[in-house]
């Protein structure tokens, strides 16, 4: 799930967790409509707040959780020892959460939310203020709980982490939906790639209507921007075109789309 | 697994939390123990000894420095001279354990003329006002020398009836009635009886279930509520309820972990109570009783202030703070609750202070062992119901908001 800020991503998340009451519509997980202010065990949610006891351990902020989620004894310990393995957080088990790094807190808030192993884990900007590595390590482990059959809902404004993880994506401007579809099919109708060239005097009355493999494209500023599906047989045909016009005025870039672009492109600028 | 284990892992990993920050321990346990021997130190039971007698003889004649020796000897008192270049006023405004009684110049030359001159007294305000023994040995001395002079005025008026001397006649009379003088005599006695008073007119009974127990207790309770509904607090709160975990078993858990501290901090101020003099009073058991029942209208008002912490955590410090010295103050224990305005005694009555007073003076003070006590005992119960009720509606209603 993605969107601007104050988009309603964190709302629906609260939503699809039973934490907010949906104001219309029903929500279900697992085929079982969702109780108002209570979170079905069968659902582990992390939400954008980091909530762990400082003056616990790792092992400890687990112990209590796993508790309450009523794991005891020596299940309780093994599946401490298993989220503690799971997200690489060994090394930390032993020291207060009050000392850990952003990542590692992160990693550790992450862990409790799947200490009772839900078959639906909700994630609210898991990723936000992490370090690359820290980031690549989470979602490494987001990955791992994917392809081991959990289902995962997240939202993130880093649209890269959506790219690497999601299925499908959400798009979401201000509690509207805009786009919600297959990842793969999303990046194959926004174009393999996205060509910028700029132009020179004249270049407003560009048109590239007519040239194969040319999904989308528009002027702003006199930069051209054009979705293309396969660049090494569109781009000759659009520079052709645009040389005969005499419009070529400068810098020639081919790019790669993104969720970011097709996010400028609906949020609406004021 | 039953509510009963998750209120008992609940319960253990708040004590923990507790446990593990030492400014609120340090807190919980040196509060109590400080001011309680600080109050007992304040209102210490004890005696003030007499006063001091303090002798300025400004005439030095024979009849001034007769009464100065017999006021110097007075059994009983501790005295001293002044020295006649000391300001009595000034010397007992220093002193306020002296009063002093100046002897004033020409005292003799005018008893030989037959008129007694009045002796000046200081007394300082600030003082215990133990002044019994010194104020009838002045008094008497006061009396004696009426009675020279009388005798003085007697031998002048023989004196002059027979158209003799009468200064010889008075110097003679004057000498007689000095032989005779003996200002403990026949006058005024005062003798000291029962048991010495202590500085204030609190006793440690009523001192312990009037101010220190109470005022200190909620000073505790504050202080774990504001722990317990530390920042962040909502959202681990919030998470813990996703699980198993319900609401009333948070607040049960967390009541009892305040519980258990408010009773730590209640037998650190009993002991040192008793051990500073306070009597148990004649049944202990009971006084362990009330004890456990104030701790529980305490917890209560634990999860009342730990309520409005989650409801509105940019004031709750200050509302906790301005609740519980108003609280003390409506319900007597901060101010004496006999000159409280009557509007804000009966405002009190809906504090536990003012019930948790009743009931320890009721052990404590008047020596109750039943009936009086129940009207208070169950108030307690009901307000400690009623505030965790209203503190978790509070909680209930900030979880609810995202």
């Amino acid at each position: 799930m993605t969107g601007p800020n104050g988009s309603g991503k964190s709302t629906l998340l609260a939503a699809i967790a039973g934490w907010l009451p949906a104001t219309k519509g029903q929500v279900r997980v697992l085929g079982k409509p969702v109780r108002a202010g209570t979170v079905p065990l069968e659902v582990g949610l992390a939400i954008q707040e980091v909530t762990l006891y400082p003056r616990l351990t790792g092992r400890e902020n687990l112990s209590l959780f796993g508790f309450m989620y009523g794991l005891h004894g020596t299940e309780l310990d093994a599946r401490a020892e298993e989220m503690l393995e799971r997200f690489d957080l060994g090394r930390w088990a032993g020291r207060r959460a009050s000392t850990y790094s952003a990542g590692v807190a992160r990693r550790l808030h992450l862990a409790i939310s799947f200490i009772h192993r839900p078959a639906v884990l909700l994630l609210d900007e898991p990723t936000q203020a992490l370090d690359p590595l820290a980031r690549q390590v989470l979602l490494q482990s987001v990955a791992e709980l994917l392809g081991q059959g959990t289902a995962v809902v997240i939202t993130s404004m880093n649209l890269a982490d959506l790219e690497q993880l999601a299925h499908r994506v959400l798009v979401l401007v201000e509690g509207e939906q805009r786009v919600h579809e297959e990842t793969a099919r999303l990046v194959h109708r926004l174009g393999s790639a996205v060509v910028e060239v700029e132009l020179g005097e004249g270049g407003q009355d560009v048109d590239l209507d007519g040239i194969e493999g040319v999904l989308s494209w528009s002027v702003e500023e006199l930069v051209l921007k054009a979705q293309v599906a396969n660049p090494a047989r569109t781009l000759p045909a659009i520079l052709q075109r645009l040389e005969r016009k005499g419009l070529i005025a400068g810098r020639i870039e081919v790019r790669p789309p993104s969720l970011e672009q097709l996010l400028l492109e609906l949020v609406p600028t004021s | 697994m039953t509510p009963l284990a998750r209120i008992a892992r609940l319960f253990e990993h708040e004590t923990r939390l507790i446990l593990t920050n030492p400014r609120l321990l340090l807190a919980i346990v040196g509060l109590p123990l400080v001011l309680t021997l600080l109050a007992n130190l304040t209102f210490s039971p004890q005696a003030a000894a007499p006063d001091r007698l303090g002798v300025s003889d400004q005439d030095s004649t024979t009849l001034s420095k007769k009464v100065a020796s017999q006021l110097l000897a007075w059994k009983g008192l501790t005295t001293l001279s002044l020295a006649a270049a000391e300001n009595p006023q000034g010397y007992a405004n220093a002193h306020p354990d002296v009063v002093v009684v100046v002897l004033p110049k020409g005292l003799e030359a005018s008893v030989l003329q037959g008129s007694a001159v009045s002796l000046q007294t200081f007394v300082n305000r600030r003082g215990s006002r133990q002044d019994a023994l010194a104020t009838t040995a002045i008094s008497n001395a006061g009396v004696e020398i009426s009675a020279v002079a009388t005798a003085v005025a007697a031998a002048r008026l023989r004196a002059a009836r027979a158209r003799t001397s009468e200064d010889a006649a008075a110097t003679t009379a004057e000498r007689d009635a000095l032989t005779k003088f003996q200002i403990g005599r026949t006058r005024n006695q005062t003798t000291l009886v029962g048991a010495a008073q202590p500085a204030t007119t609190l006793t440690p009974q009523a001192q312990f279930a009037t101010v220190t127990a109470l005022s200190l207790l909620e000073l505790v309770a504050l202080l774990l509520a504001f722990s317990m509904a530390s920042e962040h607090e909502n959202s681990r709160l919030r998470r813990l309820l996703w699980t198993r975990l319900s609401l009333p078993e948070v607040i049960v858990a967390r009541a009892l972990a305040a519980w258990v501290w408010i009773m730590l901090a209640l037998a650190i101020v009993l002991v040192i109570s008793i051990a500073a003099g306070m009597s148990a009073g004649p049944n202990v058991p009971l006084l362990v009783v009330i004890s456990m029942v104030v701790g529980l209208a305490l917890s209560g008002y634990t999860v009342l202030i730990m309520g409005v912490g989650y409801a509105a955590r940019q004031i709750f410090q200050a509302v906790g703070a301005i609740l519980t010295v108003g609280v003390g103050a409506v319900g007597g224990s901060l101010l004496p609750g006999a000159s409280l305005p009557g509007f804000v005694a009966g405002i009190g009555r809906v504090t536990p202070n003012l019930w948790a007073s009743q009931a320890y003076r009721a052990v404590l003070v008047q020596g109750d062992t039943g009936g009086a006590l129940w009207t208070p005992l169950g108030v307690l119960v009901l307000m400690a119901l009623l505030e965790a009720l209203v503190g978790a509606l509070l909680i209930r209603r900030a979880l609810r908001q995202v």
